[in-house]
């Protein structure tokens, strides 16, 4: 049998499949990518399905998509409380305090995490126009994220947060005091994050460096590195972030989050 | 169909163009998209398609993204560009950075209009991109050609355009509870940008989508003043008031209008914050009052 492999997630499926079972991906189309290296997320489709696990998730909508997850008996999800659209009523959630609650708090970070059980239909928004990013965690990969960007993590992904070396790269570096880190052991995950904007991935060979607007950093795999550097421009200070490869970074073109300004 | 420059010229940016390509190399408008001229003769700006490119000078200009679009400048080495601070998105560390001088500092920051803007020299990558949802537009200048911009459209220009601000000389005076207000529909200060060293492109975001218009001589229409994106410096801003109760004491449902009367074209943007008139018109510039 003949197989085609996504370009985003890397996940084999057999050819003629048009959108991938492991991320939603188009398979039937090009990938979008700049000619500086830059790849724009897949756009993923209305109503595009894939699955984790026993369960299967649902793309709604384009401009604020919804990700509307069927769980299976025995799968659970974990999210921040407020970025819950709706759900059936019989699927049972509970609360859990993150590790370093206190710590949290100071940050601004939710303190509880609210996870969802199977069987039943849950589903996801964030308040900002953009876009679903899902990563497919295969096992034993670390990643990190801005604060307030994910949506939604699977039952097998540790979670935790990193907190941001630097006293510099805390007060200019526009992520705030930590950065969570999602992690998986022996088993496969899958992380859904929401962009603001457009978002776009770039692969870092190890050494290579970009600048990055501090607030237009959305993701990272945990072997790039992220410090924050002053720009001389002859007068006020810049600041921008500097990510070294090796490894994934991604960014989103949005980064000023306009809905919590009006 | 053969790849003779000559032979084309965009129907939205007038430049000559190779058309041959996918698109418009002056201003991303794709070949394949019917024009939309809706019948009153606005011109439906077509979105620049994901990952279209433009040159300018010896640099290259990629757009790409929908909802947020980036735009990314490849700069040839002494090539530069010029733009808001805030609208940086990322950057090659081969790019240099250096501040530019602004005319009228203080009444820029008076305005809360950007202080100052950057420059970014190449060789290298820089990208920008604005903070809500939209189109990016490109203009491309013919030398010697004069482009009128509001506030806060620009999202950058080649360095060898010119850059200056002028009071836009469009004024409404209200009283409201005792209080003496003057607002200013369209801004108070137009950005200007000229070719005056040759060809030159300038890169503005619009919020929504775009229409486009070009008038005759003589003709006239309104339009929300805060849904200007940039037009051609023939046309003459003015105000032109309504009343649509019968005017007289306090009436807050006056509605305020941009007045322009060609030859010249205009562009606006489908999003914009209306004008609100609280309290009595005491005062206003060059306007036309209509009472219903």
């Amino acid at each position: 049998m003949d197989f085609v492999s996504c370009q985003w997630c890397q996940s084999q499926s057999p050819a003629g499949t048009t959108s991938c079972p492991a991320c939603g991906a188009a398979l039937d189309q090009r990938d979008l990518v700049s000619d500086s290296g830059w790849m724009e997320a897949p756009k993923l489709r209305d109503m595009t399905e894939f699955r984790f696990s026993n369960s299967v998730c649902q793309v709604e909508g384009e401009v604020v998509p919804v990700a509307e997850i069927a769980l299976a008996q025995g799968d659970a999800v974990f999210f921040e409380h407020h970025v819950m659209l709706w759900k059936d009523p019989q699927v049972p959630i509970a609360s859990r305090a993150a590790a370093g609650g206190l710590k949290r708090v100071l940050a601004g970070m939710p303190v509880f995490l609210t996870y969802a059980s199977g069987p039943g239909r849950i589903a996801f928004s964030r308040d900002a126009t953009g876009e679903l990013v899902v990563l497919p965690l295969h096992p034993n990969m670390e990643i990190d994220v801005r604060e307030h960007a994910f949506l939604l993590g699977t039952h097998s992904i540790s979670y935790s947060f990193e907190r941001i070396k630097g006293l510099a790269n805390i007060v200019y570096g526009g992520s705030g005091m930590y950065l969570d880190r999602f992690v998986t052991q022996g088993e496969q995950g899958l992380l859904i994050l929401h962009g603001c904007g457009n978002v776009f991935q770039r692969t870092l060979a190890a050494g290579e460096k970009i600048l990055i607007e501090p607030g237009g950093f959305l993701y990272k795999d945990s072997s790039v590195g992220l410090d924050s550097v002053k720009i001389d421009i002859k007068g006020p200070d810049l600041r921008m972030a500097e990510v070294t490869g090796p490894g994934r970074v991604g960014i989103q073109s949005m980064y000023h989050h306009y809905a919590t300004e009006q | 169909m053969t790849g003779d420059a000559s032979a084309y010229v965009c129907p939205y940016c007038r430049a000559s163009s190779d058309p041959t390509g996918a698109s418009c190399v002056s201003c991303g408008a794709a070949f394949d998209v019917r024009r939309v001229v809706s019948a009153a003769g606005w011109v439906k700006q077509p979105p620049i398609k994901d990952m279209a490119r433009l040159k300018a000078g010896q640099s290259r200009v990629q757009i790409s993204g929908s909802y947020v679009p980036v735009t990314e400048v490849d700069l040839a080495a002494s090539e530069s560009i010029y733009f808001a601070h805030n609208t940086i998105l990322h950057l090659d560390p081969s790019v240099t950075l250096t501040r530019m001088a602004m005319p009228g500092r203080w009444s820029r920051a008076i305005a809360g209009l950007p202080v100052f803007l950057m420059t970014a020299t190449g060789p290298g990558h820089v990208a920008l991109s604005f903070d809500h949802p939209g189109e990016t537009v490109a203009v491309p200048l013919q030398h010697g050609q004069v482009m009128n911009v509001s506030e806060h459209r620009l999202l950058a220009a080649t360095g060898n355009v010119g850059f200056q601000i002028f009071e836009s000389g469009v004024t409404i005076d209200t009283r409201y509870g005792g209080v003496r207000t003057r607002s200013y529909p369209i801004g108070r200060y137009i950005d200007q940008f000229a070719a005056s060293d040759g060809p030159g492109l300038l890169l503005l975001h619009a919020p929504g989508n775009v229409l486009v218009r070009d008038l005759q001589p003589g003709e006239t229409i309104v339009v929300q003043p805060k849904s200007m994106v940039y037009m051609d410096p023939t046309l003459q801003p003015s105000l032109h008031i309504e009343h649509p109760n019968g005017g007289g004491g306090f009436n807050n449902s006056t509605v305020v209008w941009l007045k322009l009367v060609g030859p010249g074209r205009v562009a606006i943007s489908s999003i914009y914050a209306p004008e609100i008139v609280l309290g009595l018109i005491k005062d206003a510039s060059a306007c036309t009052v209509q009472t219903w």
